[in-house]
């Protein structure tokens, strides 16, 4: 076997990437505001609290597993985090407030969904629910309004000229990416969305794996969760919605499976990239909101048939061959 | 197995729905938001005592929880007559036609509701004026069915920011909107009301753009930063909520640009922004005096004392000047 | 030598696939109302040549006749109005539909106003059913059919579209002996009614029972044709290896060492009983049994894949706790598991990630894809000749046999203590099972432990020292190498059943 790689295999393993430079050229060509350093800066610094979820979920989706629960943990750890702060003046134990409460969340998702063998979709929307409750109640419904500068400078402070979301962003990338592919929990990540059952017939603990994995996912939240309030100088209980489907979609796009085992956290970055140019395109275009609302939901068909297309790459997915075998055989 | 995972499915809502209506009802005794049952201590008193029953839109936004304290001043303050039974309809129409229908089994004297959509509460508005129940509407008015509006035109806070901005905004200007959710009664008046007043004072004054905030803070930010980039010199940033224009604010403060705000809601945030000259303007709708007259109108419509069929709470334009009154 | 009454006649058919010529001028031959057994090692042409004859691939040179007549099969349909029937190894069958409704599935039969004519569909079913003297009630659901039933309802199926030549892929993969016999039997009628079996399979034994005549492939070229009759065996394998195997298990004697293993009174409730059995080092344990017997679960138990109430398992004299599979796993005891697909390797990622799977922690925990990683997984690829382009492909681009030995591969890494295979050579083509069986014997002479569950007799007596037979959840019977035939297995196969 010669290791020539065909053009289409090329693109294959790298059209998610090609996709996003041709849409940068055009979004370049249409407006003259696009590429300029602000704007650049302005596209990461706005997906980047969805770039941390995203991280999570990517680890999630390649475990075969999925958390629709973020964009409210998110929101309660962040609320609960700037209350924390209001009452006693301390970054540092804000964020830890953050990351705990998100962590916790996340271990709940996982012990409900290993200890009693049930899906993710539904333990993952009982959390979400439960947390924008909790948000809500912990704050009355009302904004949590900061009146200190320091909670600011996570989200709307800047290092360099590069804005601070971004550098954290950034930093959690190489963590997240080192973590999945340079790790023994990594390889266990994929292999238990690759196949539960083999990699039990292998040794690996994979309720550990999956506990692990959600508890990351939360955590993730939680950073994000305290992010976005520092970003909006403000605890607000009903932010953060849908802030889950962004980072899905974005990791769906990026070439993961729904049913596991394959991704990487590269792809994870680049979809959701692409989700933010396109957002920022839309708006600087002043294209009107419903038209909007049609590419978005466009979108997410791309999202999906990336889906059923990395399944396709000789890893048979089951319902695909089926249906296929079954075509044939009513033809 | 499928019988457990239904049962947990159900907890988790359960818990979830009962912390969202356990914040409003914890404050007063006389406004129950848990179930719809008075409770013990109103049951054993006084058997004649008329019953009202309130159908909020959405317990957990801001807006209707300022409804709600609106309520329990009524409440409070009527106590010797009337025992009022609130419901939140969570965003759902659907939702608020059960409640209806739980009154009218329960026997209510009159029906406050706070519609979420204007056709789909229609039928429960007809539900009741088939049996005979007096309705007002709180906020919103349905598109059909006999009832009495209490509430605000959204129109009109439109209009209000149009003629701040007509007399205030200098010669040649340009805005961006920020809108709410496309489609509801509260985004279309709102321009509507903005749209007549400038057309009619100002036409010089041009809309750059306009997209929807959703009336959220993180969406008002992005649209605000995607808007310096692309129309850097636009004076002011025109919001329909208090919200989204905040979320504005603190992109303009970061980026270090200095542009007119403007909101709708009056929320304390922007009332202390408005006073420290931050923010231009914002407009308050007396959501607690909306759902105080609601209940009030309500108690008069069976008393016999009403006669009409509209209340309405005018909105109050709040600037520099006389924004501490409002803190 | 064109037979007179060839139902199909393939004349001359090459086929490429980049970078690979999978047909070279294959001529190949069916006569009317026999079974034509096709057979080849994986990877011979076989699937390529029935595929072509289906309509899913197009042949680059050579005709097809049918009935003597030229015929073009552009594509699957083509294929089913010219009465050709394929019916692949997995069954795609709608479990939780009756098994009228799987029949006419797609081709329902229709009333005046566009529904389902449920009448018709159960009547014409009943007909059907009756004609082949199939014992079941049109109303059952598939489900509750065995998968040699459901062999069975595929014919009826392809039957019922007026079939007369259907291929059957490896049909028998799946199933118990005994139902092979109910398959064979109603093959045969099948046959009486002048309907034609191209018939796939790797058992040679099958052959003997079923085949009247058999086309051998190799690399994509007809070897032979030849009445079945005429072929002992070592035959048919000569001509499929093209070389001669001087023998046919290569099992070496090894001394027989200390006990290492002991499983006492070990008991699942409802699925094994009281197991009690011991392993020594160099030996190679079988455990025969029928389908159902038991015995997947109870090594299973074992290796901590299934759980067990009572009993206890010793490792070198001392008692071990299993809870899940890393405990075996840390102690020494593997599992090469029955099903390759579910449990074997995780098929969607690469060679060298299945190999060191289970041996992470040897490496540099936080930082992997190391040399010494690599290094392992080359060697383990060059040890058990694992024929792969590179460690980084996938899994499932390997064959059947180039998987198990990546399987082998991954438990061989760490030189284990106890080794159970499960039914190591189900699928595999006949190459690959006798490097299998080889490696079993080099695994022997290192001092392994082996426990090896076969549902085949002559692998099992071929290769075991000592042979234990389990029937319903219990150890039925313990048989020497000298002593053991498979007619004494079978009686205590059968016992209690």
């Amino acid at each position: 076997m010669n290791k020539k790689i065909s053009p289409m295999q090329i693109l294959k393993r790298y059209g998610i990437i090609l996709l996003l430079i041709l849409l940068v050229v055009i979004c370049s060509i249409l407006s003259s505001n696009f590429l300029t350093p602000t704007n650049i800066f302005n596209i990461l610094k706005q997906i980047s609290v969805v770039l941390i979820i995203a991280y999570g979920e990517c680890l999630l989706i390649i475990a075969g597993q999925t958390d629709l629960s973020p964009g409210s943990v998110l929101c309660v750890s962040g609320v609960l985090s700037a209350m924390a702060f209001v009452g006693t003046g301390s970054l540092v134990l804000a964020i830890v407030v953050a990351i705990l409460v998100g962590a916790l969340a996340g271990v709940c998702n996982g012990f409900f969904v290993t200890r009693y063998a049930l899906p993710p979709f539904i333990v993952t929307l009982g959390m979400q629910i439960t947390a924008r409750g909790i948000a809500l109640f912990v704050s009355h419904g009302a904004p949590v309004v900061i009146g200190q500068e320091s909670f600011k400078i996570l989200g709307q402070g800047s290092l360099f000229g590069v804005p601070n979301v971004v550098i954290l962003a950034a930093v959690l990338f190489v963590v997240a990416w080192f973590v999945l592919n340079r790790t023994s929990y990594g390889r266990y990540i994929y292999a238990v969305g690759g196949n539960e059952e083999a990699a039990k017939a292998s040794g690996v603990g994979i309720n550990k794996v999956k506990v692990i994995a959600f508890t990351i996912c939360g955590a993730l939240s939680g950073v994000a969760g305290f992010a976005l309030m520092s970003r909006m100088n403000v605890g607000q209980p009903n932010a953060g919605v849908n802030y889950e489907f962004d980072a899905i979609i974005g990791v769906i796009l990026g070439g993961a499976s729904f049913s596991g085992g394959i991704g990487t956290m590269f792809g994870a970055v680049v979809g959701c990239m692409i989700i933010g140019v396109l957002n920022n395109v839309l708006n600087l275009l002043n294209v009107s909101p419903y038209i909007q609302q049609i590419v978005k939901g466009l979108l997410i068909l791309i999202a999906v048939v990336a889906d059923a297309k990395s399944k396709g790459q000789g890893g048979k997915s089951i319902l695909m061959s089926k249906f296929q075998k079954k075509k044939q055989e009513q033809a | 197995m499928k019988k457990r995972l239904l049962a947990m499915t159900l907890c988790a809502f359960m818990l979830g729905t009962g912390l969202l209506t356990g914040c409003s009802g914890s404050d007063d005794g006389a406004a129950k938001a848990d179930g719809g049952q008075p409770a013990a201590q109103d049951r054993g008193g006084t058997a004649e005592k008329l019953k009202i029953g309130v159908s909020l839109a959405n317990m957990s936004d801001d807006f209707t929880i300022l409804l709600n304290k609106g309520v329990e001043r009524a409440a409070a303050e009527f106590a010797d007559e009337v025992e009022f039974i609130v419901l939140d309809g969570k965003a759902d129409p659907t939702m608020q036609l059960n409640h209806i229908d739980t009154y009218l089994s329960q026997g209510v004297d009159a029906i406050v509701i706070q519609p979420t959509e204007a056709d789909a509460c229609t039928s429960g508005i007809e539900l009741a004026n088939g049996a005979g129940i007096p309705v007002v509407c709180c906020n919103t008015k349905t598109t059909g069915g006999d009832f009495v509006y209490v509430g605000s035109e959204d129109i009109d806070a439109g209009r209000m920011q149009g003629e701040w901005i007509a007399e205030n905004a200098p010669e040649n200007a340009t805005y961006v909107y920020a809108m709410l959710v496309m489609g509801q009664t509260g985004q279309i008046a709102r321009r509507e009301g903005l749209l007549e007043v400038l057309a009619e004072k100002r036409p010089d004054i041009k809309c750059m753009a306009e997209q929807t905030s959703g009336g959220m803070r993180d969406q008002g930010m992005k649209l605000c930063e995607d808007w310096l980039q692309a129309y850097p010199d636009f004076t002011m940033y025109v919001s329909q909520n208090d919200s989204a224009a905040l979320g504005a604010l603190e992109v303009l403060g970061t980026a270090g640009k200095d542009k007119l705000v403007c909101g709708v809601d009056g929320n304390a945030e922007a009332v202390q922004k408005v006073a420290n000259g931050e923010m231009a303007m914002t407009v308050f709708q007396n959501a607690e005096g909306q759902a105080y007259e609601s209940c009030k109108t309500a108690l008069q419509i069976l008393k016999g004392e009403f006669s009409g069929d509209e209340v309405i709470i005018p909105f109050e334009l709040i600037t520099k000047d006389n924004a501490k009154d409002y803190l | 030598m064109a037979l007179k009454t060839a139902i199909l006649r393939m004349q001359g058919i090459s086929k490429s696939f980049p970078g690979v010529k999978a047909l070279k001028n294959v001529t190949f031959e069916v006569e009317k109302g026999t079974v034509h057994a096709l057979i080849g090692e994986n990877g011979a042409g076989k699937s390529t040549l029935m595929k072509i004859l289906n309509g899913v691939y197009q042949a680059d040179e050579g005709d097809i006749y049918l009935d003597g007549a030229r015929v073009t099969i552009p594509n699957t349909r083509a294929a089913m109005n010219l009465g050709l029937s394929m019916i692949y190894q997995e069954l795609n069958e709608v479990p939780e539909m009756t098994i009228a409704e799987n029949i006419f599935l797609g081709r329902e039969p229709k009333t005046k106003l566009g529904t389902v004519d449920f009448k018709k569909l159960y009547d014409d079913a009943r007909q059907l059913f009756a004609s082949f003297q199939f014992p079941y009630d049109v109303y059952d659901k598939m489900k509750a059919l065995s998968v040699a039933n459901m062999q069975m309802i595929e014919i009826i199926k392809a039957m019922s579209r007026n079939a007369k030549l259907i291929v059957m892929d490896e049909p028998t993969s799946s199933i118990t002996d005994k139902e092979v016999g109910i398959l064979f039997d109603f093959i045969r009628r099948l046959k009486q009614d002048g309907v034609t079996i191209i018939y796939i399979s790797h058992r040679l034994e099958e052959l003997a029972q079923i085949a009247d005549r058999v086309t051998v492939l190799r690399d994509g070229e007809t070897i032979d044709t030849r009445p079945m009759a005429e072929l002992s065996k070592d035959e048919i394998v000569r001509m499929m290896v093209g070389r001669e195997m001087t023998e046919y298990f290569p099992k070496v004697e090894v001394p027989i060492g200390e006990e290492v293993l002991r499983v006492r009174g070990l008991r699942c409730e409802g699925v094994f009983h009281d197991v009690s059995f011991s392993v020594h080092a160099g030996e190679i344990l079988g455990i025969a049994g029928l389908i159902g017997a038991g015995r997947t679960e109870t090594l299973g138990a074992v290796f901590g894949l299934h759980p067990y109430d009572a009993g206890e398992i010793v490792l070198d004299g001392k008692r071990i706790r299993i809870r899940g599979t890393r405990d075996a796993v840390d102690h020494g005891i593997v599992m090469v598991p029955e099903n390759r697909k579910a449990q074997g390797a995780v098929l969607i990622r690469s060679v060298g990630e299945n190999i060191t799977l289970p041996h992470l922690r040897r490496y540099r925990h936080y930082c992997l894809r190391t040399k010494a990683e690599r290094g392992d997984v080359q060697r383990q690829i060059e040890r058990f000749r694992i024929k792969v382009p590179d460690m980084d492909c996938r899994v499932d681009s390997l064959s059947g046999g180039n998987q198990q030995k990546v399987i082998l591969g991954k438990w061989l890494l760490v030189t284990p203590r106890v080794l159970i295979l499960d039914e190591p050579t189900r699928g595999i083509d006949v190459g690959a099972k006798h490097e299998i069986y080889k490696y079993m014997c080099e695994l022997a002479a290192e001092g392994i432990a082996t426990i090896m569950i076969s549902s085949e007799l002559p692998e099992v007596l071929g290769m075991s020292d000592r042979i234990l037979v389990m029937a319903n959840g219990r150890i039925t019977g313990e048989l020497s190498r000298a002593e053991a035939d498979s007619e004494k297995i079978l009686r205590y196969a059968m016992e209690g059943t």
